[in-house]
């Protein structure tokens, strides 16, 4: 009787997914150092500097400058080993999955065979199907051996690496030999707003290159379109929590500034922006990844800009880049980001294929105070300048999207637009942008020289409450902000969206205009919030059509004729009639 | 004997405030690597020993190189409220703590102005340097 083979056990990894916090830690205390290394290099003895050796060792500016360089430069080698360490173990996981599939159909053909083995007369041939079994034991056996060895020399580099930075004479050694940052820049320099050249220099870069400059210049590569977006994420995380924690300092030492709390609101806000896709998960059920794509909180005259996907824009079938309007700044990133979000979860519920939203906040958003005249003056005073600038951001940002496409073949992409950044997703999409559809919500004008969505590249989707007062301040004539998106002339399609109350120029009605320009991205939890049952907003549902790639499919409804003129001279007029009603009445 | 040098309360005030606001910087990422240090179990039986030593001399150099600079900072800032006179030996310290570029201020100054080496007898005190790295 043959003996039937039984495959050898995988061994657990008890190497855990949190291995990647640990480099993360390192990372973000590099930075730190690295920042703390630039001040006192800034204030230490010039390079090169011919005086007495004595005082310039003397120096401790000088010296300090030496000594974090060096621990940079250790620490420096440690992440690079430990961010290596960590894809090579997702791989080694992932094949673990693999091997302990392959195990289990080995048991299962082993327990049949030897049930027909032990049969009153085994049928003919079983020698045989044993013998290609056995075989197959062997192989598995030798898999299995091999996937434990990847294990060990993943191991074994790491700890070869630790081993040659766990000392300060070995740092000062490895700071003679770590990259040339500044040269490096340069490098980046002369390939800047070109995405594609800019990945393809990334790419080409050794992994201790790479690493250097994150924790050198996280600023720079965390905000460079063309960087890969994990680099980026990774990048500006590190900044993001070298910060937090240097402000956590400050505020124990009691030392905060007024522009030290600005800060302590913006990355708050992030935080909470990063948290709003917690309860998400992606197509194959697993937490759904986020990424700080964007993170520079002095730009746009210390509003700050910031971005952040929810999923993998990378590698998704379908990717969108919500771009906010009035009054957006770092500080309320979180609602900015939360649209995103909820835009993702009510694309995904179309089934069709993968989706990766992002919040993106790269412009100086106009800043006006929430009423009819603070908005319609305010709009009139910024006009189209802001949008101009933030539609290049815009372009320059969605073309680094394209450049570092892993996916097969290209996304479905779509630019949405709320209140005035729909003005700048209209110039940039009537510009060099390319996008599949483009929707604008709330908008108050396509851009001056949009007079029809023809002359916007992709397909032109237009979400406009007629309780929303900002979406009657475009006109025919093109003053202010462009040509009205809901209009008929314009041409585009226009959805349907859920009124929340009537508008009017006084009391309540206010109000309700308000609710109407903030609501297009109500999603179930908010409806909820407002007892309107647990679905999302129509709005939404629309928008998530768009985004799935079934624009076609959308709740369509019949565009404005009217002009606005009108619209207004109707609503003065009201307001005259109620004011005069109410004075003969009381 | 090191040259007579001029100095102001701004400089050192100035001074006082980079070795301030680098020991937080450096604190905070100490703060980071504590939490680096506290994952280490994830790398594994193998690695996470030697993650542990590795990690442990990088955390006694931020502490010492954060230490240091804090003890600089409030050797400056106590040395500001101390002596009007100091000696030769003590005027060496403090211009090892400055930035490199205002150790030999000669311009124009506000007062209270210091002038080394002391002109008189009394006391002279030496500023807290802080520990050395």
């Amino acid at each position: 009787m043959t003996a039937i083979a039984r495959p050898v056990a995988v061994p657990e990894l008890t190497i855990e997914p949190g291995a990647r916090s640990v480099a993360s830690g390192v990372r973000a205390c590099a930075v730190a150092m690295s920042d703390a290394g630039d001040v006192m290099r800034h204030q230490a003895a010039p390079a090169g500097f011919e005086g007495d050796p004595a005082e310039i060792a003397r120096h401790a500016m000088t010296s300090t400058a030496d000594d974090v360089q060096a621990a940079v430069a250790a620490l420096q080698v440690g992440v690079a080993a430990l961010d290596a360490f960590c894809d090579e173990t997702e791989q080694i996981r992932s094949d673990r999955i693999d091997l302990a599939t392959r195990h289990g159909h080995l048991v299962a053909a082993a327990d049949d065979l030897e049930r027909r083995q032990s049969a009153a007369e085994p049928a003919a041939g079983l020698d045989s199907e044993i013998g290609r079994h056995n075989g197959q034991v062997d192989t598995f056996a030798t898999d299995v051996a091999a996937w434990e060895q990847r294990i060990t020399r993943a191991e074994d580099r790491l700890v070869s690496a630790l081993r040659s930075a766990d000392s300060t004479a070995e740092a000062d050694r490895l700071a003679t030999s770590a990259p040339d940052v500044p040269g490096l820049t340069d490098e980046l320099d002369r390939v800047k707003n070109d995405p594609a050249a800019i990945y393809t220099w990334w790419k080409g870069l050794s992994r201790a290159e790479r690493e250097a400059l994150k924790i050198a210049r996280p600023e720079l590569i965390g905000n460079t379109d063309g960087i890969p977006i994990a680099d980026r994420d990774e990048a500006n995380r590190a900044q993001l929590s070298a910060l937090h924690n240097t402000l956590e300092q400050r505020e124990a030492d009691d030392e905060l500034t007024d522009a030290d709390r600005d800060l302590k609101d913006k990355i708050a806000a992030i935080h909470q922006g990063l948290d709003k896709a917690a309860d998400q998960f992606d197509e194959n059920g697993d937490p759904l990844p986020t990424y700080l794509m964007v993170f520079d909180p002095d730009a746009a005259n210390g509003d700050g800009h910031a971005a952040i996907a929810f999923g993998n824009p990378e590698t998704a079938d379908h990717v969108s880049v919500n771009v906010p309007g009035l009054d957006s700044t770092m500080d309320t990133f979180d609602g900015v980001s939360g649209d995103a979000a909820a835009v993702r979860e009510a694309a995904s519920r179309n089934g069709n294929g993968s989706v990766a939203s992002i919040a993106w906040l790269g412009y100086d958003a106009p800043d006006f105070d929430a009423s009819v005249d603070g908005i319609r003056d305010g709009l009139g005073v910024a006009g189209e300048g802001k949008a101009a600038a933030g539609a290049k951001n815009l372009s320059d940002f969605v073309d680094g999207l394209k450049a570092t496409r892993q996916g097969d073949g290209p996304a479905h992409y779509t630019a949405i637009g709320h209140s005035y950044g729909s003005v700048t997703v209209g110039t940039a999409a009537g510009g060099g942008m390319r996008v599949d559809d483009v929707v604008l919500v709330g908008s108050p004008g396509a851009g001056g020289k949009n007079p029809h969505a023809s002359d916007l590249h992709g397909n032109v989707f237009v979400g406009s409450s007629d309780e929303d007062f900002v979406t009657h301040l475009g006109g025919d004539d093109r003053r202010l902000l462009g040509a009205d998106p809901a209009h008929d002339d314009f041409g585009g399609t226009r959805f349907k969206v859920e009124p929340q109350g009537e508008f009017s120029l006084d009391g309540d009605g206010l109000k309700a205009g308000i609710e109407n320009h903030t609501s297009y991205f109500d999603d179930a939890d908010q409806m909820e919030r407002e007892h309107r049952g647990e679905r999302d907003s129509d709005s939404l549902v629309n928008i998530g059509k768009v985004v799935s790639g079934r624009g076609d499919s959308v709740d369509e409804v019949s565009p404005r004729t009217e002009s606005n003129d009108a619209w207004w001279l109707k609503q003065a007029g009201q307001s005259w009639l109620d004011r005069h009603t109410s004075h003969r009445g009381g | 004997m090191s040259a007579p040098f001029l100095l102001t309360y701004a400089t050192l005030a100035r001074a006082a405030a980079i070795w301030d606001d680098q020991a937080e910087v450096l604190r905070g990422g100490h703060k980071r690597l504590t939490d680096a240090r506290s994952a280490t179990g994830a790398l594994g039986d193998r690695v996470a020993p030697v993650a542990e030593r590795y990690l442990d001399t990088w955390l006694a150099q931020a502490t010492t190189l954060a230490e240091a600079a804090q003890g600089r900072s409030v050797g400056l800032t106590s040395f500001m409220r101390s002596a009007a006179y100091f000696d030769a030996s003590a005027a060496a310290d403090i211009r090892a703590m400055l930035p490199w570029s205002e150790r030999d201020l000669s311009g124009p100054m506000g007062p209270p102005r210091l002038v080394v080496p002391s002109p008189s007898p009394g006391p002279s005190p030496s500023p807290t340097p802080g520990p050395q790295p």
